[in-house]
């Protein structure tokens, strides 16, 4: 049953990344499979109980492998099983030639990688659930989830039962992802939920290490990513169970395939990024203000690349997801108000506030915030991130798109910190302003590591990319 | 400014050198360290305890915050409904709505209301929660402060040590003829015997010491005590010259006192007990000076026959329980409502106080209430010194609406134990019924300084000084009493302080009333 929980999911997850991409490497689809399956074993879980059917350990096991089940009877057109038969041998050669050919930092580059994530992986496991909000709202949802697999009735459980106070609208506004995986696998047995965040941590790794393996060289590539995987607040969050390491991941993860998409136009690369970015408001309600600056800079590419339905298909695939759960709190539950500063309901607040905004000496009290404060943990990644762009400002060129991303984000989020400081002030807005910082320390390494990379040599049996815009611009 | 090719080549090699080079160092030096700070003490944790329950992961993380839901977890049914602490300092985490609910799971939880005990039967049980933090007032500490109708009351393990000391019994008058009679049963064996007890306990130690004079020691650990005797057979016939004595020193205020049985010529027996240890650390004198007073009274009351009344033990309930629950710092409280007995629950073999003081709380519980005094009256015979009995039984009088009697029996338990905040607060309610305002007002304030931290305390005052027209200090305490998060008085209060609000933006003292608020 144990197995099950994680198996599943990852089958779900592998079986949708064929659908959507074929060429990855296998580590890379490893890292995918696990993301995508547990947010959309969790979507299929939320579609089960719309559908008035509980989630149940039978009903989502019969349901999800229904799902692989015509999938797969839909890539079998595509000869799934020579593919991967090809794919096992293929990859079972690469990885011998790989191991002989790498050098000896690159070996303890790997070796420092993986214990690294081992460590993390039994820091996560051994301790329970324990952060408060984890426990409060997550946690306790999932408890109540996991009782009655159903979630008007846990909500009803909730109001009528456990509080005499209303917490409903506290604990169930929230997206439920997190939650929805916490309840899957205490359906499975599993007594802690915790291995969810540490095997994500290392899809996190897996997926870092293949995104920057198309631009540049191994080495580089490795060291980059046991930067990231050391980078303490990534590494801390990674063994806990609040939402912000999940929401950095899927965001991160939608933005390195954004990226590569603006390189390549690989179609699957677009989808994915769609897809993560739609997986980004199951988990938190933060993405949407994200997910426009993106869609800016895409429309833009798009524009002169000539793509128009690259755009479409994103809005389409995050749009797929993202009122889901705001839609059934309105109506299932009556909550007047869902959304935070980055929701729907959210934009429009900052829409109303936006008179506001010319208040200069407020931006500079948000700025020192911002440095003072909200960086305060991670302001070394800040400075590399500073350092970089002013060494290689030649360089910004030819990945000018992956600049404006972490120049939008960066900006979208002092958008998003200046109006929550209006409502709930600097005190109030310090501790969910930092740990939300965590989305973009993925994408800054991602950007500094390109920057800073040698030349991929021309005999790297990955094609190279040409990310330049420079042609077009 | 155009540089060179080969300047060009040097200068991308060392900006390489440098971010490749400066990045490894840093990662060496700053994001490896942090983490090793970070996973060491949980390294170091895993090792030692590899197979640590998940209780016990969760106390090395949360501590007491999470011992004190885990130990009411295990002395409740699933199916209880318990009352929580107001979120407030001291009572942050212990007081947290959500962590009790996730804590508890699945048992139901309800915030701090003290009128709802009475009428909501659905509430089964009360935590007691010392707190922690720094609290604005020390006096804070410490909860429930209004009294509860307890069936059992489970603790966090308490060690209780006592040595005893010349535990006689006899004739203690001056006459010189009469010393002779005087025995003394710590100086010899056995030692005392574990009788009758209603408490979960564990016995570390248990032995006679031989310093200057023989001691008796007695060490136990309680996780719940409604009594506990230890006693030793005796055989002296009980007259009007006798009484028993005895010297303890004890590591609690308030947790020993020595007791006597008689055994009455129809064979009934029924136990007699002294005043409880006033002080902590060290030696007091205890008796039970009027023995064959309250023995015959006593009998008589049961319509006994007091002709040939002998002690035919003696000892100390080590088991008594302190002034207040919240001083055992942590533990639940199962409410008395009634619930069904066995019938050896109730069927009295011996007469003790504690078990009368538990009928009577079954009894009012069901809300028979001359049964309850019945019980009630006898406990305060057997045990005359017992505050909470005096107490209980003005509560009842109260019922009945037979205010004097009330007000002489809060008085009896105040007397006893003058720092019960609530019994003045009790008191301070029944002058204002009484429109006695000047003694309902000095009783409350009373209260205020022993503890001014209860909500209804502060709601009692506001209101008092409201029908005075004294509203800056009405408004003082009402503000006092708003604080308490999610608690029924809060509602109370922050109502009062809407109405007073309004009603001094009308009044002619607005300008300088408000001038003081604000200072």
């Amino acid at each position: 049953m144990l197995i099950l929980g994680l198996l599943l999911p990852v089958s779900l997850g592998l079986t949708i990344s064929w659908l959507i991409i074929a060429d990855v490497p296998v580590l890379e689809r490893l890292g995918l499979g696990y993301a995508l399956g547990f947010g959309f074993l969790t979507l299929a879980m939320f579609f089960l109980n719309v559908l008035g059917i509980n989630f149940s350990l039978i009903n989502t096991v019969i349901f999800v492998s229904g799902v692989i089940g015509v999938s797969l009877m839909f890539l079998r057109r595509k000869n799934w099983r020579g593919w991967l038969l090809s794919a096992r041998l293929s990859s079972s050669r690469r990885m011998k030639g790989i191991v002989r050919s790498l050098s000896v930092f690159e070996k303890i580059l790997i070796g420092l990688v993986i214990f690294f994530i081992l460590s993390n992986l039994m820091i996560a496991v051994y301790w329970p659930v324990w952060w408060s909000d984890s426990l409060t709202c997550f946690d306790l949802r999932a408890k109540l989830f996991h009782e009655v697999q159903s979630f008007p009735e846990a909500m009803a459980i909730l109001r009528d039962r456990v509080l005499k106070e209303n917490f409903g609208f506290y604990v169930f506004e929230k997206p439920p992802m997190t939650s929805l995986v916490h309840t899957w696998l205490y359906l499975c047995g599993w007594t802690n939920p915790k291995v969810f965040y540490s095997l994500l941590f290392l899809s996190l790794a897996v997926i870092f290490y293949h995104s920057l393996r198309d631009y540049v060289q191994r080495y580089h590539s490795l060291l980059f990513t046991l930067i990231l995987v050391t980078t303490p607040y990534i590494y801390i969050h990674a063994t806990n169970s609040y939402t912000n390491f999940t929401f950095a991941f899927y965001f991160s993860v939608a933005t390195f395939y954004l990226y590569r998409w603006l390189s390549t136009q690989k179609k699957g690369f677009l989808v994915l990024a769609g897809i993560f970015l739609g997986l980004t408001s199951w988990i938190r309600k933060e993405s949407t203000i994200f997910f426009l600056g993106y869609l800016i800079i895409l429309s833009f590419f798009s524009i002169y690349r000539r793509r128009f339905f690259a755009p479409l298909i994103f809005c389409l695939l995050y749009f797929s997801i993202m009122p889901l759960w705001e839609l059934y709190g309105k109506i299932v539950f009556h909550f007047q108000r869902v959304g935070g500063p980055g929701g729907i309901s959210g934009i429009t607040a900052i829409l109303t506030m936006s008179s506001r905004f010319l208040d200069f000496l407020r931006w500079k009290d948000v700025l020192t915030f911002f440095w003072n404060d909200i960086l305060a943990w991670v302001r070394i990644v800040f400075y590399m991130l500073i350092l970089s762009v002013l060494l290689y400002i030649d360089r910004i060129r030819r990945h000018l798109f992956l600049f404006l991303i972490v120049v939008l984000d960066i900006a979208l989020f002092l958008t998003g910190t200046y109006v929550t400081t209006l409502r709930d002030g600097f005190a109030g807005s310090l501790g969910s302003a930092r740990r939300l910082f965590l989305m973009f320390l993925p994408i800054i390494w991602y950007f500094v590591a390109l920057i800073t990379a040698e030349p991929k040599s021309p005999d790297s049996n990955t094609e190279s990319v040409d990310v330049s815009v420079g042609s077009r611009f | 400014m155009q540089f060179s090719n080969s300047s060009r080549r040097i200068f991308i090699k060392i900006r390489f050198l440098a971010v490749v080079v400066g990045v490894l160092l840093w990662l060496v030096t700053h994001q490896v360290v942090e983490i090793t700070k970070f996973s060491f003490p949980s390294w170091s944790h895993i090792l030692k305890n590899p197979t640590a329950s998940y209780d016990q992961r969760m106390m090395s993380k949360w501590g007491t915050d999470y011992r004190l839901p885990a130990f009411v977890r295990d002395h409740t049914p699933p199916t209880a409904l318990i009352m929580y602490p107001p979120w407030v300092e001291p009572w942050i985490n212990q007081g947290n709505s959500l962590l009790l609910a996730y804590f508890l799971y699945p048992r139901r939880i309800y915030p701090e209301d003290y009128q709802k005990i009475e009428t909501n039967k659905a509430i089964t049980h009360i935590m007691v929660a010392w707190g922690k933090g720094k609290p604005p007032d020390w006096r804070m500490y410490g909860w429930p402060k209004f009294p509860v109708n307890a069936r059992r009351f489970f603790h966090f393990p308490r060690k209780r040590e006592v040595f005893l000391a010349q535990l006689s019994i006899g004739s203690f008058s001056s006459d010189a003829s009469s010393k002779d009679v005087v025995k003394n049963l710590v100086s010899y064996s056995p030692l005392l015997e574990n009788y009758l007890s209603d408490s979960e306990k564990e016995v570390n130690d248990h032995r006679l010491l031989q310093f200057d004079r023989p001691l008796e020691y007695l060490s136990l650990t309680y996780t719940s005590n409604n009594y506990d005797y230890w006693t030793k057979k005796a055989r002296v016939s009980l007259t009007h010259s006798i009484s028993v004595k005895a010297r303890v020193r004890a590591n609690l205020r308030h947790s020993v006192n020595l007791i006597a049985e008689v055994a009455y010529g129809n064979g009934k027996l029924a136990v007699f007990e002294s005043s409880p240890n006033g002080e902590q650390g060290s030696w007091e004198d205890l008796s039970i000076d009027d023995l064959y007073e309250r023995a015959k009274g006593y009998g008589a009351s049961r319509d006994w026959n007091t002709r040939k009344m002998e002690i035919t033990r003696i000892g100390i309930n080590h088991g008594l329980p302190l002034e207040m629950p919240y001083l055992e710092k942590y533990g639940v409280i199962e409410l008395e409502r009634g619930q069904e007995r066995k019938n050896e629950e109730f069927d009295i073999k011996i007469d003790s106080a504690p078990i009368f003081l538990a009928r009577g709380n079954f009894y009012r519980a069901k809300n028979q209430i001359k049964e309850a005094i019945a019980n009630y009256q006898l406990s305060a015979l057997l045990n005359p010194q017992d505050a909470w009995v005096h107490f209980n039984l003005g509560e009842m009088y109260r019922k009945q609406g037979r205010l004097d009697k009330t007000i002489v029996e809060y008085q009896k338990a105040i007397e006893l134990e003058p720092n019960i905040a609530w019994f003045h607060f009790a008191l301070g309610e029944v002058y204002r019924k009484e429109d006695r305002a000047d003694l309902a007002l000095r009783s409350l304030k009373r209260a205020a300084q022993i503890d001014p931290s209860g909500i209804w305390l502060q709601n009692a005052l506001g209101d008092l000084y409201l029908e005075r027209e004294m509203y800056e200090e009405a408004y003082g305490h009402f503000q006092a009493a708003s604080r308490y998060k999610y608690s029924a008085g809060r509602r109370h209060a922050e109502a009062a302080l809407e109405w007073l609000k309004k009603r001094i933006h009308r009044s002619s003292q607005k300008a300088a009333f408000w001038g003081k608020v604000e200072s």
